[in-house]
């Protein structure tokens, strides 16, 4: 195995990393606002769960990037590429956004969630409008996506 | 505004409420004519609306508590109601619902029955934790095998009959042995505590009480003439029969399930009664007479004028057009295919009366994305298929289940943006009608951005026409066609060939950009119209943030796929490593891997498209704020009402 395709590893283990944990925390975060909502009253619990589960999606967009990249340098599928250290830190480089990006909105969108929670305990019927509020956070870990999948899918590794 | 003999008021709301398409405003003031108080018509409705929503949640209780019973296997199975699953609504006729209230006293001696019931089972439960408290305190004395009432004082002993912690039974006889005439005896240890009694003579009462609190010694009643054991086993004897009649009491107060049909029309019923009071709160009177004044939507205007007008009761009455200033509620007709669509348009602001309604565009643009972020044909006919069913099994009338019948139409939409990328289930069974996105990601990012582009164009389209219809033209032709001038320009430099296209498109960009300018510094003065000016040119990197967020298409169909794809991967994996029992590991993954892909996505292409329409394509022309029309008799849970349109 050359340096280039470890870092190539290491990119999309990053990505699938960060954006992990970030999901992790941000699905904890709002995971205990929905737990105290659904004591109070069990009924909601369909629509605090959909807010709980919104700043998941981060972490399936790292693994999504993860994926990409094990194919992209031919760990699945068709036998390993032997990268140079240039295109392994270009694989590098083009996992990272997603990697950031991914952690630190689902975190924040975890706390986006939270408050939606609240609100939703406090007003059942605006819970719509809650899920929106929250989604807005995740707009920027969609972007981080796309560049990161352009990045890595265009990449010409010869 | 229509005015009426006072007798005939409750006739009036009558007619008004059966025919469901008036909404009654507050009537403006006139004088001599004063509002009318319905204070205590309204408690009588509250009470028995209350008594309603007792039987309703005492029911629900009821039936989870007997669910448990089922489970831990002391009650029969078949007493638990059968739930129906999307079970469509009752249908009633206007006339039949008035009528429940014939059997009212019936239905609320039921109720009554109920809530004794309940107070029973309230009774014997509190009963119950009491006797548990009791047979656990006594539980300690069961070594005692004399009846309580022989350990009274005597003349001249005193008797002390109690428990102290097993751990200060030495503690305590040390102590007493100290005192002259004192003496102990203790019991076994029976979770921690032993019983103890001490008899000492009435002099050193004093200094065995000091003791006694030094040990921590909690004493006993000893009125009671049986043996601790007895009252122990009479206890146990209580709480089962305890537990028996309050299993009893559960099944019986769930029996009264046959009759939520007939709880569910009168609380609806008396929501209508409710809201008729609302009306007449807001009505005006004289002392013969009453005074309304309401909304009602045009389509309905020539059936409440033959309503009205064919009616008995004397009333005058005149409909006319709303005017200046007034605010009327609003209410969208569309066709079946585009209501749905109401409720998300609703989620964000309900337009406003004088809007142009943008139902018909949302619904389009909504049903078109949908498609392009699931974008899968097998997913599709899965969401097709689910909410077909539902739908089926529903028979939900026009405006209900809305987002059911959206996702069924995105389910449609879905299909046909799979079939024209080629993906089923994840993978590419037949070739792409258009491309695969994994293999052309520019095409696709370029089809996001052009759906785009389409949307942001369309809403600034209906803006120009607001703009025309309000009588400003100038901000119309300067402010939204300079837009697409600019946009055609750019088109122009990038698609033709050669130095005459760029040409021609640096001019068409620079008659958009002067154009623009102008939209600015209309109706401004002094500095305002540079700083306007210069504003609208801001204006477009707004432009291009929100043409970039429709790149969302994209990612979101990616998301898609690709879970999709790894799905199917490491099945092939499974049923490749593990021989048979590899099959059905793999089969289980595909199946709840698929259903979970398809959940999280379909979430997420309803939250990214809703978001679509409201800030991209709702910030270009839509301001909302209007107040939906919510006509006098619409205001039922359960029911269905036939007759009426």
């Amino acid at each position: 195995m050359t340096t280039g395709t470890f870092l190539a590893i290491l990119g999309a283990a990053l990505a699938a990393l960060f954006a992990g944990c970030g999901s992790a925390i941000g699905v904890s975060i709002a995971g205990q606002a929905a737990a105290g909502v659904i004591s109070e009253d069990p009924d909601k619990f369909s629509k605090v769960l959909i807010l709980e589960l919104l700043p998941a999606t981060q972490g399936i967009y790292g693994f999504i990037i993860a994926f990409i990249t094990f194919l992209k340098i031919g760990l699945i599928g068709s036998g390993s590429l032997a990268l140079s250290t240039a295109a392994g830190l270009s694989v590098l480089a083009g996992c990272l956004p997603m990697a950031i990006v991914g952690m630190i909105s689902a975190i924040y969108q975890g706390k986006c969630a939270a408050s939606s929670i609240a609100m939703v305990a406090k007003r059942g019927e605006v819970s719509g409008k809650g899920i929106i509020l929250t989604v807005m956070v995740e707009t920027y870990a969609l972007l981080a996506l796309l560049v990161s999948f352009l990045s890595v899918f265009m990449l010409n590794l010869g | 505004m229509l005015i009426g003999n006072n007798k005939e008021k409750k006739e009036l709301l009558k007619t008004l409420t059966k025919a469901g398409s008036v909404e009654i405003g507050n009537t403006h003031d006139i004088e001599r004519a004063d509002n009318v108080d319905v204070g205590k018509r309204r408690e009588e409705v509250s009470l028995k609306l209350a008594r309603l929503t007792f039987a309703f949640d005492a029911l629900k209780e009821k039936t989870s508590e007997l669910k448990r019973m089922v489970k831990a296997k002391s009650a029969d199975k078949s007493s638990v109601p059968k739930k129906v699953m999307f079970a469509p609504k009752p249908e009633v006729s206007y006339d039949d619902f008035v009528e429940c209230t014939k059997n009212e006293d019936e239905i609320f001696r039921k109720i009554e029955e109920m809530n004794e019931l309940n107070n029973e089972y309230v009774r014997l439960k509190s009963e119950e934790t009491k006797l548990k408290s009791e047979a656990k305190a006594m539980s300690v004395f069961e070594s005692v095998k004399l009846p309580l009432d022989i350990f009274r004082n005597t003349k001249n002993t005193v008797i002390s009959l109690g428990s102290v912690a097993s751990s200060k039974i030495e503690k305590l006889e040390n102590l007493l042995s100290g005192v002259e005439y004192a003496t102990c005896e203790t019991g076994e240890d029976i979770g921690g505590s032993t019983a103890v009694v001490i008899v000492s003579v009435k002099e050193s009462r004093d200094k065995v009480q000091e003791i006694l609190a030094e040990v921590e010694f909690t004493p006993i009643g000893v009125s009671d003439v049986r043996r601790p054991a007895d009252i122990i086993a009479h206890d146990k004897e209580r709480i089962d029969a305890i537990a028996k009649r309050r299993s009893e009491i559960v099944e019986e107060i769930v029996s009264y399930e046959e009759n939520t049909l007939s709880f569910k029309m009168l609380f609806d019923y008396y929501t209508l009664e409710n809201d008729k009071l609302s009306a007449e709160e807001k009505m005006k009177s004289t002392g013969t007479s009453y005074i309304l004044e309401g909304w009602l939507p045009k389509t309905e205007e020539e059936n409440i004028d033959n309503i009205l007008s064919s009616s008995p009761l004397a009333l005058a009455y005149i409909i006319r057009e709303p005017i200046e200033g007034e605010i009327p509620p609003t209410f969208c007709v569309d066709n079946s295919l585009v209501a749905p669509y109401q409720s998300v348009t609703n989620m964000f602001n309900v337009p406003c009366y004088r809007e142009v309604n943008p139902n018909p565009f949302v619904a389009f643009f909504f049903f078109l994305f949908f498609g392009i972020m699931v974008s899968d044909a097998g997913y599709g006919l899965i969401l097709t298929l689910a909410s077909g069913f539902i739908l089926f099994r529903m028979k939900p009338k026009k405006m209900d289940a809305s987002l059911i019948k959206i996702i069924f139409m995105g389910g449609i939409s879905t299909m046909f943006w799979g079939v024209m990328f080629g993906s089923y289930f994840g993978e590419a069974l037949l070739p792409a009608v258009m491309f695969n996105p994994l293999d052309k990601p520019v095409n696709m990012l370029i089809l996001s951005l052009g759906m785009g582009l389409f949307q942001m164009l369309t809403g600034m389209a209906i803006n120009a026409y607001r703009l025309f219809k309000e009588r400003k033209p100038l901000d119309a032709i300067f402010g939204v066609f300079s837009w697409y001038i600019l946009i055609i320009g750019i088109a122009v430099i990038f698609l033709v060939k050669g130095d005459v296209g760029k040409i021609t498109g640096i001019v068409l960009l620079a008659v958009g950009l002067v154009g623009l300018m102008i939209a600015g510094a209309l109706h401004k003065k002094g500095v305002g119209i540079v700083s306007g000016a210069f504003g609208k040119l801001y204006g477009i990197i707004n432009f291009f943030s929100d043409l970039l967020s429709y790149s969302r298409l994209f990612g979101l169909g990616l998301a898609t796929g690709v879970i999709g794809m790894v799905l199917n991967q490491i099945a092939v994996v499974l049923v490749e490593l593990i021989p048979v029992l590899g099959i059905v590991l793999a089969a289980a993954l595909l199946i709840g891997g698929h259903l979970f892909n398809v959940g999280i996505n379909t979430l997420g292409a309803y939250v990214h498209n809703s978001r679509l329409q409201f800030i991209e394509f709702f910030g270009k022309f839509y301001t909302g704020g209007g107040r939906l029309f919510a006509p006098l008799g619409s205001n039922i849970k359960y029911y269905y009402i036939t007759d009426r349109r």
